[in-house]
């Protein structure tokens, strides 16, 4: 049971709601914004593998 | 046993996690609900696995043929997917997409047992 992809994704959430209270506050909301972005990509990346691997298990675990 | 409690103890550490981080941003909610159903999902699937294999044995034993016991297989390996996508589009607060990927789920089941119905019906017709 590899539990470090959930705490991978919490620290990528974290650290991107940090930097994105950090940049509104400074008064970048664009660049805010993208950061947001680019966490949402990081995290989507490290989820999509995973994922998959799930469905292809399923699917061969009940031969769909 | 022991995999349950620690399924038990990721959803809930997942569900603590999403809850805090969805305050400052929302998205994140989603994605570590999305990881903690990769994760555990995967850990449960093993053991399903000896579970469908014994049953698999007892209809063999029973002498249930293949083709009778495959479509019951699939139908509930596509309820378990249709299940997980329903309510994770429920938990993003989208009930339309929701309700789409039950209906996906009912369609694939009706495919998959299309063959068993069309044997009952050839069955009832060689009856009348």
């Amino acid at each position: 049971m590899d539990v470090e992809l959930i705490f991978k994704i919490a620290a990528v959430g974290i650290l991107v709601a940090v930097l994105n209270q950090l940049l509104i506050r400074s008064g970048r909301e664009e660049q805010a914004m993208m950061t947001t972005l680019a966490g949402l990509v990081v995290v989507m990346m490290l989820l999509l593998q995973k994922i998959s691997d799930l469905f292809l298990l399923v699917k061969s675990l009940f031969a769909l | 046993m022991e995999t349950i409690v620690r399924i038990g103890a990721v959803c809930v550490l997942g569900a603590v996690t999403a809850l805090y981080l969805a305050r400052y941003l929302p998205e994140s909610g989603m994605m570590i609900a999305l990881a903690v159903c990769a994760v555990a999902g995967a850990v449960l699937l093993t053991p399903l696995g000896e579970i469908l294999t014994f049953a698999q044995a007892m209809a063999a034993w029973g002498g249930v043929e293949e083709s009778v016991f495959h479509p019951l297989l699939k139908t509930v390996g596509i309820a378990i997917l249709s299940r997980l996508g329903a309510e994770l589009c429920r938990d993003a607060g989208q009930n339309a997409l929701a309700a789409l990927a039950e209906l996906g789920g009912a369609v694939g089941a009706l495919l998959v047992s299309l063959p068993l119905l069309q044997a009952v019906w050839e069955l009832l017709e060689g009856l009348v």
